[in-house]
């Protein structure tokens, strides 16, 4: 039984999911009109690349079992800032998007720092310091936008390639190779994921978890920020609730995107390609209801309900990889 | 005797009512417009208010657990009460039931959910927030309710010099909840655990159906927080409950609740609130950038978590210590 179940749940992970993604292709290139113009392709692919890169950024701190409640924080600071060394200092913006993501990579390793040093979970931490972020952020812009971008980094944000593809897909996409060959091909992954699934075992073999725990809160926090400075390019401007709307806009879709993947919640797993198509079905659902006239908070309650499934899903997966571990806060 | 005495004057609940002291004094001396009447029963609303959130989350806390729900819950809840007034003009007592009913429903949910699938409570509540939020977008189409009877309105005005009546909520729910983890079987079922959860099961305590419990008492509390803020506001809008994670597990944490569950303290937690809402108001009446509140929020919580964290590497703390300042000594 166990060794069918574990083919069952293989398969699903190679090919269920973009199963899944190709019937919700169908299904609304049938009913939803405009579904497959030109320009809706244009734009679910921006949609989705940003909803990748969110995802990811929670992913690799999923794979040292950790959370990341600062991910939204992060994103809207990292673009506020880019903004303001745009307009503020007059900075080009090509180099003001990389040091954006440094600053991005900053704040979270501050949150690594913060969890290695505390002893505490990454939950009450990033919680703490999104607060911080947030109310940071709010407090020096009061809270108003960076509008007055320049026209070339605007026209880069509207950029098409053979009238499909956005400059932020290729980013998506290259972001995606890297972290996969990250994990797959590099001491630096293998040690995240031996960290994620036994830490005491990793910290015996010779491996420096806590180095491995800021590493991974500092990629996610580049990610975040990656994210952020992909939202400014995809609206032309700087908005302070980037991310951090209604208490989190970006957490839902951060966890969903990794969990549909195929991410274990408990550590120790990771699926890059998997995020991919997570952002992809959740992209297309929020593309797709909006095309039919359904109104946004559909979209909410069916990504709520989404990433309950899945994680069910990743439960099953869970057990039959063997490592039942407690489903309690670690 | 003099022994107990000694360790309740280091007990947390002292420790933060001198903090509070401190704070009032401060506040009395520096700004004019703090000790005014008005203004004291604004806070004691707020501090009532806050303290039914903090409580919501520290009963599952207790567990081992978390409610991301919470807010999502409260203005489902709320929203339920506003459509019922509003669209079917049904008597008061039964929106009230209805909405409580609902509130300890979803909590239920959120418990059954984390138990039979065995999944951490964060995503599952999470998940659950978002169809809940969800569900009260689609009650409303992003509307508020205003049809909220008169009479609840002149309850929650209702106000004897700085005392604020609807208050009397938020003590008859300490006081329930203090008896809840004195004297009977699920308030020790619950903090046994979160203390040891297998030690918890090995002794013979029913696990899944505490949790769902806690979660069940949470979801209600939680709809009681969303009655008295809709009574408040005078509508039943939609973003009730948005901005209630951060405060609430910033209350509890700076009133000793441990995250890893095991420990309550209903006492230190009224304290606890009421040094976030003692800042919060010394900023309001300085005029100062409300989005202070969730900077220094976020930074007290970081700090309590920490000098926690610093206490309990100095001392082995016993786990149990909840009942506050009076008899801490003894437990330990």
């Amino acid at each position: 039984m166990g060794a069918n179940r574990a083919r069952l749940i293989t398969i699903w992970d190679r090919a269920g999911l973009a199963v899944v993604v190709l019937g919700s292709w169908l299904l609304f290139g049938a009913f939803a009109d405009g579904f497959t113009s030109q320009f809706n392709i244009y734009s679910v692919g921006r949609l989705v690349s940003i909803l990748v890169v969110v995802g990811l950024s929670q992913m690799v701190v999923l794979a040292i079992g950790d959370f990341n409640l600062s991910v939204g924080a992060i994103g809207g600071v990292v673009a506020m800032f880019l903004g303001w060394l745009i307009e503020q200092w007059g900075i080009p913006w090509p180099l003001a998007i990389p040091l954006s993501v440094l600053f991005g990579m900053l704040l979270g390793a501050v949150n690594g720092l913060l969890i290695v040093k505390s002893r505490l979970t990454g939950f009450i931490v990033t919680l703490g310091t999104a607060g911080v972020m947030s109310g940071t952020m709010f407090i020096l812009t009061k809270v108003e936008a960076f509008r007055d971008l320049p026209s070339s980094f605007l026209d880069f944000g509207k950029t098409k390639y053979f009238g499909l593809f956005s400059p932020l897909v290729i980013l998506m996409l290259l972001l995606v190779v890297g972290l996969f060959y990250m994990y797959k091909g590099t001491t630096l992954g293998r040690q995240t994921l031996a960290t994620g699934a036994n830490r005491r075992a990793a910290e015996i073999s010779g491996i420096s978890t806590d180095r491995i725990v800021i590493i991974s809160h500092a990629i996610s926090g580049a990610l975040a920020g990656t994210a952020g400075v992909m939202l400014v390019l995809r609206i032309g401007s700087a908005i302070p609730s980037i991310g951090t709307a209604g208490g989190g806009d970006w957490l839902l879709p951060s966890f969903a995107v990794a969990a549909i993947g195929g991410t274990l919640l408990t550590g120790g797993v990771v699926n890059v390609p998997g995020a991919l198509f997570g952002g992809l079905l959740l992209g297309t659902i929020e593309n797709g209801l909006t095309l039919l006239n359904i109104p946004s908070f559909w979209v909410q309650l069916i990504s709520g309900l989404v990433l309950l499934v899945a994680v069910v899903l990743d439960r099953a997966r869970a057990v039959t990889v063997e490592r039942s571990r407690m489903g309690v806060m670690a | 005797m003099n022994g107990s005495l000694k360790s309740a004057l280091r007990s947390e609940a002292f420790v933060l009512f001198i903090v509070v002291l401190l704070g009032l004094t401060t506040l009395s001396i520096f700004t004019s417009q703090f000790l005014v009447v008005f203004n004291i029963y604004v806070l004691l609303y707020n501090i009532a208010l806050a303290a039914i959130v903090a409580y919501a989350q520290m009963v599952v806390v207790a567990t081992g657990g978390l409610n991301l729900a919470l807010g999502a819950t409260g203005a489902l809840s709320g929203v339920i009460m506003g459509m019922l007034m509003e669209w079917y003009g049904m008597p008061l007592p039964v929106v009230i039931v209805a909405g409580l009913a609902a509130g300890a429903l979803m909590g239920w949910i959120n418990g059954f959910l984390t138990v039979k699938t065995g999944i951490n409570p964060f995503i599952i509540t999470l998940a659950t927030a978002s169809a809940y939020t969800g569900t009260t977008m689609a009650i409303t189409n992003a509307n508020p309710f205003y049809g909220i009877y008169d009479s609840v309105l002149s309850w929650a005005q209702a106000r004897t010099g700085i005392f604020p009546w609807p208050a009397v909520v938020t003590i008859a729910v300490a006081l329930l909840l203090g008896v809840l983890f004195h004297f009977m079987t699920l308030g020790r079922q619950i903090l046994a655990v979160g203390g040891n959860r297998q030690a918890a099961e090995l002794t013979g305590v029913p696990v899944g159906r505490v949790i769902i419990r806690a979660h069940t008492i949470s979801g209600f509390l939680a709809a009681v927080a969303g009655y008295l803020t809709m009574a408040r506001v005078e509508a039943a809008t939609p973003t009730i409950g948005n901005d209630w994670l951060l405060p609430g597990f910033a209350a509890i944490i700076i009133g000793g609740v441990l995250l890893e569950g095991g420990r309550v303290a209903v006492v230190a937690v009224i304290f606890g609130v009421t040094i976030l809402e003692l800042i919060a108001n010394a900023l309001a009446i300085n005029r100062i950038n409300p989005f202070w509140v969730t900077l220094l929020q976020g930074s007290l919580l970081l700090i309590a978590v920490i000098l926690g964290q610093m206490r309990r590497a100095s001392k082995a703390v016993g786990v149990r210590d909840l009942r506050g300042a009076r008899l801490s000594g003894e437990t330990t």
